[in-house]
């Protein structure tokens, strides 16, 4: 159950509560997703790093994806600050801890956050049809898109397993893991790769029953088009980028000054 | 004219000797029903994946003979090559949703036909209001009711265009209200000239729609005749069928609270002589049972997946040697109230007892429960160690798992089947090694979740003596089902519930 929530929002996206972000062009989220990476390895502030952050939190509060961002981060976060206290316990300098891996973690948590907001805000439809318009292999647009349809499904998966060894006594806890990790592999690998297995049959029986043979000569139901809203956005977020990041070579020039 | 023509055809799977089909000749005419029946494993849906060319060209093995549809040639031509002509429906729709947007699911099959856009419009927007599902364009796919999944995949073959659609067992998960609303589907296929190929368990509404009737048996057509051969019991007795006329409870039982139309309009009143019915005030007085001897209380359950749907202060007592029905329409909150009984949902509110204690013992012991799908439930290499798996997490000695284990091959007859790994097994032996594991350890109550689906009436029948036998043992047993047949011969009372709420609860005589 708990993983299955995990991954709820790639398939719990209610077309009907679209926000703006979900009706972006998958291309200029595209870009943002790229221009954010580049610019978190940019930054050298960790206080430009955040206000960055910062941009894309308020962006996934607008895309009503927050709570479901806020599961990913705060394991993300909790990873982080036990690697700051045991190398803080190591060295006993928690300064120095610090200071070495709080710029690497909040690099890192912008790219993770831009491309969680990514993935749940755009369908693996729209997502084909951008990538097809980008002039992408049809049969490989097409197999990555199904295989972020099928992340949710497989998570349902892995919980219904976990679900089926609670109810013989055995909960896969880490230390459950650790302790005895041939139940890991015989409680969890094994029923999932059969599960997977008969899965992708079913998926190609399917995919092949509604006329797909590798996407050659598809059509669409909906052009995708980038917008006037696609505009805006990009001119904005090109022009916060740049901001952030004059504003963080300048505080590095008054540093060295 | 004939539009599906089946010649001499044999197959076997790989690495197997025996053929699943032997020598099969039918022939399918323009505007005809046929429903193919027979028990589980005769070959029916191996058949079904013949017709559209899944098999050879997806699924291998050895295949003789030839299958024609619309004058192709299935060795010609590949599974896509045939789709425009044969629309195939599955089991579970979930599994062939490619999308996530209703509109999106119903455009895939015309956008990989490459037609354009205009066409595509048309077609999505005719396909959605044949199944009368419009209002759903927009919905995602995954937010709808199990019946109205099934129409969106009917709708989705239908956007192909194709004159001939088969059905695999596409009622499995649907309770008897999305089953009626699929089958007035097929009744407007058919009286629009659709040629309509459907093979299942159920034979309620088969009944009343098919032409023709086709029984199959060890991978041969055995009996090919009308409809009405559905009413013969030797006939439903030799080859495992339901019986089309069986009426049971109450049908608002599975009807959703605000709507209780079924497939004929009516709601069917049978055998309620007997039956006493419990208000929310008397009912722990009138599940009486002198001795009191409650094995679990659930006591104001309330819990919400934060969606919608909650399960509202429920209250209930199940008692020793019960056999408790707990039926309801496709998403009534019955699995939630399952899982919830076996610990695997925390309640909001409200707590379970068992015998009277809150006891911290771990769930496992005293409540089993069986789920829905065997393939997530076994985990060994041979059904003798899949019976011991995780009983020294609940305590026990070796030498009391070797006792346990042995005690429940004998009580359940598995001596025959304790070398084999578990996942050889047929859907109705991984039932039975499941119902061991789980009773091995003796629990008070057992659960079992939906466990006919897609079981013919032989296993269903061997199912209901196993469940009587569970009860002789003074275990509790639940089961949660929207089979009327399976519910009518197994329980001796029914808690029935709407929108997660107790609707009825009654002990029948």
């Amino acid at each position: 159950m708990i993983i299955e929530s995990f991954f709820s929002p790639f398939t719990a996206q209610n077309p009907e509560e679209d926000s703006m972000v979900h009706r972006l062009d998958p291309r200029t989220k595209m870009g943002l997703l790229l221009g954010v990476t580049l610019l978190s390895v940019y930054l050298d502030n960790i206080i430009f790093l955040l206000t960055l952050e910062m941009v894309l939190i308020v962006l996934t509060v607008i895309s009503r994806t927050f709570r479901s961002m806020m599961r990913f981060l705060l394991l993300f976060f909790t990873f982080g600050i036990i690697s700051v206290v045991v190398l803080a316990l190591i060295t006993d300098n928690l300064n120095y801890s610090l200071v070495s891996f709080s710029p690497f973690f909040a690099r890192f948590g912008v790219m993770i956050t831009a491309g969680l907001l990514f993935a749940f805000t755009t369908s693996p439809n729209n997502l084909a049809r951008a990538l097809e318009k980008m002039r992408f292999p049809a049969p490989l647009s097409f197999t990555l898109t199904i295989t972020l349809r099928y992340i949710p499904t497989l998570a349902r998966e892995a919980g219904a397993i976990m679900n089926a060894l609670k109810l013989r006594g055995i909960n896969l806890s880490l230390w459950d893991i650790i302790r005895k990790p041939s139940y890991f592999y015989r409680g969890m690998i094994i029923p999932l790769l059969i599960r997977t297995l008969k899965l992708s049959d079913e998926i190609a029986i399917a995919a092949e029953s509604r006329g797909f043979n590798g996407g050659k000569g598809r059509s669409s139901l909906n052009t995708l088009k980038i917008g006037v809203n696609d505009l805006f956005f990009a001119v904005f977020m090109v022009m916060s980028g740049f901001i952030l990041l004059f504003m963080d070579k300048a505080s590095l020039l008054k540093i060295g000054g | 004219m004939t539009e599906v023509t089946v010649s001499n055809l044999t197959y076997r799977y790989p690495h197997t000797k025996k053929p699943v089909l032997n020598r099969i000749n039918l022939q399918v005419n323009k505007g005809e029903f046929v429903f193919i029946t027979g028990k589980s494993g005769c070959g029916k849906s191996t058949l079904a994946r013949t017709l559209n060319g899944t098999i050879p060209h997806i699924l291998e093995g050895e295949m003789d003979g030839t299958v024609m549809v619309k004058g192709k040639n299935t060795l010609d031509h590949q599974v896509s090559e045939i789709a425009p002509d044969l629309g195939f429906i599955f089991q579970n729709p979930e599994s062939q949703f490619f999308t996530l947007r209703v509109e999106d699911e119903v455009a895939f099959g015309p956008e990989n036909l490459g037609l354009n856009q205009d066409e595509i419009h048309e077609r999505v927007f005719r396909s959605l209001e044949y199944v009368n599902m419009s209002d759903f364009r927009k919905r995602n796919v995954f937010q709808l009711s199990e019946g109205q999944k099934q129409r969106v995949a009917i709708a989705a073959n239908l956007a192909l265009n194709p004159d001939v659609l088969v059905l695999d067992e596409p009622t499995s998960n649907l309770d008897p209200q999305g089953a009626g609303e699929l089958f007035q589907i097929l009744e407007k296929l058919k009286n629009e000239g659709k040629t309509i190929i459907l093979i299942d368990h159920r034979t309620r509404y088969a009944r009343k729609l098919a032409d023709r009737l086709i029984i199959m048996d060890d991978g041969k057509i055995i009996q090919e005749g009308g409809p009405e051969l559905l009413d013969d019991p030797v006939i439903r007795e030799n080859y495992g069928i339901r019986n089309p006329n069986l009426q049971l409870v109450n049908r608002s039982q599975f009807t959703n609270k605000h709507s209780n139309k079924d497939y004929n309009g009516r709601l069917t009143l049978s055998n309620t002589s007997g039956i006493f019915n419990h208000t929310k005030k008397d009912k722990q007085t009138t599940c009486n049972h002198e001795n009191h001897n409650a094995v679990l209380e659930v006591e104001n359950i309330s819990f919400s997946y934060g969606n919608g749907f909650s399960i509202n202060d429920m209250s209930f007592s199940i008692f020793q040697n019960e056999v408790v029905g707990i039926v309801g329409g496709n998403g009534s909150g019955k699995t939630t109230l399952a899982n919830i009984m076996a610990g695997l949902l925390k309640p909001s509110h409200g707590i379970i007892k068992f015998c009277n204690v809150s006891s911290k013992l771990p769930t496992a012991k005293k409540i089993g429960m069986v789920l829905q799908n065997p393939d997530h439930q076994l985990f060994m290499s041979s059904v003798y160690t899949e019976l011991s798996f995780g009983l020294p997490e609940l305590g026990f000695t070796s030498s009391e798992i070797g006792k346990m284990v042995n005690d429940v091959i004998d009580s359940m007859n598995l001596k025959k089947l304790k070398e084999r790994h578990p996942h050889s097994l047929s859907g109705g032996e991984k039932q039975r090694t499941l119902i061991s594991a789980l009773i091995a350890r003796k629990p008070q109550v057992l659960i079992l979740d939906e466990p006919t689906t897609g079981m013919d009436n032989y296993h269903m029948n061997q199912l209901v003596s196993e469940v009587k036998k569970l009860e002789k043992t003074g275990m509790a047993v639940i089961l949660i089902s929207h089979d009327e047949e399976f519910i009518k011969k197994s329980v001796n009372r029914i808690i029935s519930i709407s929108k997660g709420e107790i609707v009825e609860d009654k002990v029948i005589s």
